[in-house]
C-alpha cells in the first residue's frame, strides 16, 4: 500500500468517525480523495469509445469540463467556439497533458455520431473529446462538478444552463471554474495558473 | 446574454423567484448532491480553547524601497510580514493541528495563530511601508484531493477599508492600461521570501492631495486579506487575513487620556477584535472547501479568531469589541445572551466606515454581512463574577446565496465570555465624549448631491457566474472611470433572489436611500459611513450612495463580498482619473 492509499483509508476512517460523531449519515458518503469525490461513471466518447470519467479522462491530468448540446442556442454557439481558441492558444499541450471535455446535457439526441458531426463543424481537434451517457450519471457529474442553478425550475430547462467552464489539475487537487463566455485568452491564463503551479 | 433582471422583466421566469420572494421557502434540491462532509462534532468552551488575540505588527529596520522614494520620510515606519503555510491547533479536540495559510510578523520566529498580526497605526504621522513576502508551498502537501487543495497561492494583499495608491492596493490581478501590462502586483511563491512586494499605505486624510483633508473619514477596523482574482474566497478561508487598527487624537489608544480630544474608549486588553468565520474540517483537522459550488460557501463549525467556539475572561468594566464578519458567505445577527437566553443591550459606536457620529445606545443586535464590521461597547460592570454570557449568532442561513428570514429564538453560541472579579473594576474609559458623541460629521450637502453625476450598477447573475451591468469581471478594463472629487451618486441594484454584500475599493460610502426609503439608522449619511452595502433579496432590496474619489488615480475595484461571487467574476474595475 503507497501513501496516497494509506491517506485515503485514514481519511475515509475519519469521515466515517466524523459522520458518527456529528449524528450525519448522508446516502452517499462523500469520501475523501480524488477517486471517490468524481463519480467514476460510464460515458461514450464521439468515436464511440466507451471510458471511464475519473479513471480514463481525469486521473492525474489537466482538464477543462464543461457542459452543451448540439441544438443549444444560448450559450453553446458562444462558449464552444471560445473553447476552440482556447484549444488553438495550448496548442500541442492539449491532448499530451491538458484535456478538454465537453459532456451533452441531451444524450437522446446527442448519439457519438451527432457528437462527432459536431465537434468537427465546430473545429475541435484532438485532445477534446465529446461525451454522452446515461441522463442520470450525466446529472449526477453536472451536480458534483457544481455546474446547476440552485433555482430547480431554471435547472430543470436546459435551454438556460450554466456556462460555466470547470477546469483542474488532479494531480495536486487544485480546481476552480469560470464562465465560459470570458474571452479566450482569459480562459487560458486561469487554467495555466492551475496547470502550472508558481506561474506568474 | 439574459440576465435575472432582464427575465423578470419580461415576465419569463417561471415559479422559482416569486415563491421565493414570497418567503414560503423552496426546497433546495440540490443541497445533498454537493456531499461535503459534515465536520466531527466539537465541544464548544473549552477551557483548554481561550480566545486568539493576535500580537502587534512590529517594526523593522527601514529599508530600501525604490518604489516609494518620493512617499517615505521620517515618520514612516517598515514592517515585514510572510505569507506561510503552518498549523494551529484551532480546537483541543481535534487529534491534529490544522494546515493553514496565514501572515507572520517576521520579528517572531514562529505564530501558532490563524490570525496575522494586528497592526495599529496613527493617521498623519508618515504612514507605513510593508514589505510582504511570499513563502507559500508552490503545490498542496499529501494526498490530492479536490476538497482539500483548494487556494492558488499567488499573493496580492488588500488593505481592506484603506485610502492608499492603486499600486498597494492589492489589485486582483497585475495591472493593465490601455490592454497593455503595466505592473506586476501579484506575487507567486518564491524560496525563502524570494518573492515578495511593498505596501505603501501613507495614513493620510482623504482630500490631502488637494489640500482638503478631512478628518471625519478616518477609518478604525480595517483588516488586510488576501485578493487574488477568481480565489480569494479559498485563499482568504485558508487563512490569509489580519486585522488593521487605525487610531488618532481622538481614538487615541488610550482609555486614560487626559487631552480634551480623546474619546477615551476601553482601551488596551479591553479593546477586543473578533473575527467570525465557518469553516468546515475533517476529524484530522484538514480543512474542507469546494470549489464547485458558486452560491456562496457554508461552514458548519464557527471559529472566533481563528478558534472553534473559544471562551475570553472579561472583567467588571465596559470593553470595546470589534467585530469583523470574515467568513465568505455566512451573515450574523449577534445578540449578548446569557445561558438561558436572555439578552442585554450593547452600544454601537462603529461600522467599517470609522467610528459612528455617537453612538446608538442599547441595541439588542445586529446583523453583520460578509466584510462588514461592528464595534460595539458592552458594560459587564453589573454582571456578578462567574456569569458566563455568549456572543449568539441567531441568523438562519441555510444556503451562501443570501440569509434567511426572520431570527432564530436560540443560536449558536460563538463566544463564551466569562465574567470575573467579585467587584465592579476601576473604568476611565467612556462611550462617547461629554457632548455624547463620538466623530460627528456633516452628511453630504443637497448642493453636492445635485452636482453628482448618477450611476446605475446592477448585480446579477448570468450563465451559472455573476456580473455586474451585465459582464463578467475583465480587470484589463474599466467598467466605469471616475474623475478625481466628482460627486457621485451610485444606484446599486440586485437581480433577484440573492444578497450581495456590495464593497467600493478606496473610499466610504454614504448611503442615501434603501429601498427608495430612509436607510437604518446604523448605515444612513450622518451617522454613519460604510465600507460595504448589502442589497438584494427580499429584506435588502436596492441602495443609493455617494462617493467621491479624492486622491489616487489609478485602478480599482468594486465587487461583491460573498467570495464565492467575487470569484465566479462579481467584479468591475472603476478607474480614478
Amino acid at each position: 500500500m503507497n501513501r496516497r492509499e494509506l491517506g485515503g483509508v485514514w481519511s475515509l476512517a475519519s469521515i466515517l468517525v466524523s459522520c458518527v460523531l456529528a449524528g450525519f449519515a448522508p446516502a452517499e458518503l462523500a469520501l475523501a480523495g480524488t477517486e471517490s469525490y468524481f463519480p467514476n461513471v460510464v460515458l461514450t466518447t464521439h468515436e464511440n469509445n466507451t471510458v471511464r470519467f475519473y479513471d480514463d479522462l481525469v486521473k492525474g491530468r489537466v482538464v477543462l469540463i464543461n457542459f452543451m448540446f448540439t441544438n443549444c442556442k444560448r450559450f453553446c454557439p458562444v462558449t464552444t467556439p471560445n473553447l476552440v481558441k482556447v484549444q488553438a492558444t495550448l496548442g500541442e499541450r492539449v491532448g499530451r497533458d491538458i484535456f478538454l471535455y465537453s459532456i451533452t446535457l441531451d444524450p437522446a439526441t446527442d448519439t457519438p455520431e451527432v457528437l462527432k458531426d459536431y465537434a468537427k463543424k465546430a473545429g475541435a481537434g484532438p485532445g477534446w473529446t465529446f461525451l454522452t451517457g446515461k441522463a442520470e450519471d450525466i446529472g449526477k457529474l453536472r451536480r458534483r462538478l457544481g455546474v446547476y442553478n440552485r433555482d430547480p425550475v431554471i435547472d430543470a430547462d436546459k435551454t438556460r444552463h450554466s456556462g460555466l467552464v470547470i477546469y483542474g489539475n488532479d494531480a495536486i487537487g487544485r480546481w476552480a471554474a469560470i464562465p465560459g463566455l470570458n474571452k479566450p485568452e482569459v480562459i487560458v491564463r486561469a487554467v495555466l495558473r492551475v496547470a502550472e503551479p508558481g506561474r506568474p | 446574454m439574459l440576465t435575472r433582471r432582464e427575465l423578470l422583466k419580461l415576465g419569463l421566469l417561471s415559479g422559482g423567484y416569486t415563491v421565493l420572494a414570497s418567503g414560503s421557502g423552496l426546497r433546495r434540491v440540490f443541497a445533498d448532491d454537493v456531499s461535503i462532509p459534515a465536520s466531527p462534532r466539537l465541544a464548544a468552551f473549552s477551557d483548554l480553547n481561550p480566545l486568539p488575540i493576535p500580537g502587534i505588527a512590529q517594526e523593522v529596520t527601514p529599508f530600501y524601497s525604490p518604489g516609494y522614494k518620493d512617499f517615505i520620510g521620517s515618520g514612516t515606519r517598515f514592517f515585514e510580514i510572510h505569507e506561510e503555510e503552518r498549523t494551529v491547533q484551532v480546537h483541543p479536540g481535534l487529534g491534529r493541528k490544522t494546515s493553514i495559510w496565514g501572515y507572520r510578523d517576521v520579528n517572531v520566529s514562529q505564530s501558532d495563530l490563524v490570525l496575522g498580526p494586528t497592526f495599529k497605526v496613527r493617521m498623519n504621522e508618515g504612514g507605513i511601508v510593508v514589505r510582504m513576502k511570499n513563502d507559500l508551498p508552490t503545490t498542496p502537501a499529501g494526498a490530492p484531493d479536490p476538497l482539500r487543495g483548494f487556494g492558488v497561492p499567488h499573493m496580492t494583499t488588500h488593505l481592506h477599508g484603506g485610502h492608499h495608491p492603486s499600486r498597494s492596493d492589492g489589485f486582483p490581478d497585475n495591472i493593465h492600461i490601455g490592454g497593455v501590462l503595466q505592473r506586476f502586483v501579484t506575487v507567486p511563491p518564491g524560496e525563502n521570501g524570494s518573492h515578495f512586494y511593498d505596501y505603501c499605505y501613507p495614513l493620510l486624510d482623504p482630500g490631502s492631495s488637494t489640500g482638503t483633508p478631512d478628518d471625519t473619514e478616518r477609518p478604525s477596523t480595517l483588516w488586510y486579506h488576501d485578493h487574488f482574482f477568481d480565489f480569494t474566497g479559498p485563499n482568504v478561508y485558508r487563512g490569509l487575513a489580519g486585522f488593521f487598527l487605525v487610531f488618532d487624537e481622538k481614538d487615541s489608544d488610550d482609555e486614560t487620556d487626559q487631552s480634551s480630544t480623546a474619546l477615551r474608549l476601553p482601551s488596551g486588553e479591553f479593546d477586543v477584535p473578533l473575527v467570525l468565520q465557518d469553516k468546515r474540517v475533517d476529524a484530522n483537522g484538514k480543512l474542507i472547501y469546494s470549489t464547485f459550488g458558486h452560491d456562496g460557501f457554508l461552514g458548519d463549525t464557527f471559529f472566533v479568531n481563528g478558534a472553534v467556539q473559544p471562551f475570553h475572561e472579561v472583567r467588571r468594566r465596559k470593553y470595546r469589541f470589534r467585530f469583523l464578519n470574515g467568513s465568505n458567505a455566512r451573515f450574523y445577527r449577534v445578540f449578548l445572551t446569557n445561558s438561558s437566553g436572555q439578552a442585554f443591550p450593547m452600544d454601537q459606536i462603529a461600522t467599517e466606515g470609522g467610528l459612528l457620529a455617537r453612538p446608538i445606545r442599547g441595541i439588542q443586535s445586529f446583523l453583520i454581512a460578509p466584510a462588514e464590521r461592528v464595534e460595539v461597547v458592552v458594560d459587564f460592570t453589573n454582571f456578578s463574577s462567574n456569569t458566563r454570557l455568549y456572543f449568539e449568532n441567531r441568523q438562519p442561513q441555510n444556503e451562501g446565496a443570501l440569509p434567511g428570514e426572520g431570527v432564530l429564538r436560540r443560536g449558536t453560541q460563538l463566544l463564551e465570555l466569562r465574567v470575573t472579579g467579585k467587584k465592579p473594576e476601576y473604568d476611565p474609559s467612556r462611550v462617547g465624549n461629554a457632548k455624547g458623541e463620538l466623530r460627528p460629521f456633516a452628511a453630504i450637502s443637497a448642493a453636492e448631491l445635485r452636482r453628482a453625476t448618477r450611476k446605475t450598477f446592477e448585480f446579477d447573475d448570468s450563465d451559472g457566474g455573476w456580473v455586474i451591468n451585465d459582464r463578467f469581471a475583465n480587470l484589463e478594463r474599466a467598467l466605469t472611470t471616475s474623475p478625481r472629487n466628482a460627486p457621485q451618486i451610485w444606484s446599486l441594484e440586485s437581480g433577484g433572489d440573492w444578497a450581495h454584500p456590495v464593497h467600493i475599493h478606496l473610499e466610504f460610502m454614504r448611503v442615501l436611500r434603501r429601498n427608495e426609503g430612509l436607510p437604518p439608522l446604523n448605515e444612513r449619511d450622518g451617522m454613519a459611513k460604510k465600507n460595504t452595502v448589502v442589497i438584494g433579496g427580499p429584506n435588502f432590496g436596492d441602495v443609493e450612495i455617494f462617493v467621491k474619489f479624492r486622491d489616487y488615480p489609478g485602478p480599482f475595484v468594486f465587487h461583491c463580498h460573498n467570495l464565492e461571487h467575487e470569484d465566479m467574476r462579481m467584479m468591475a474595475r472603476n478607474d480614478v482619473v
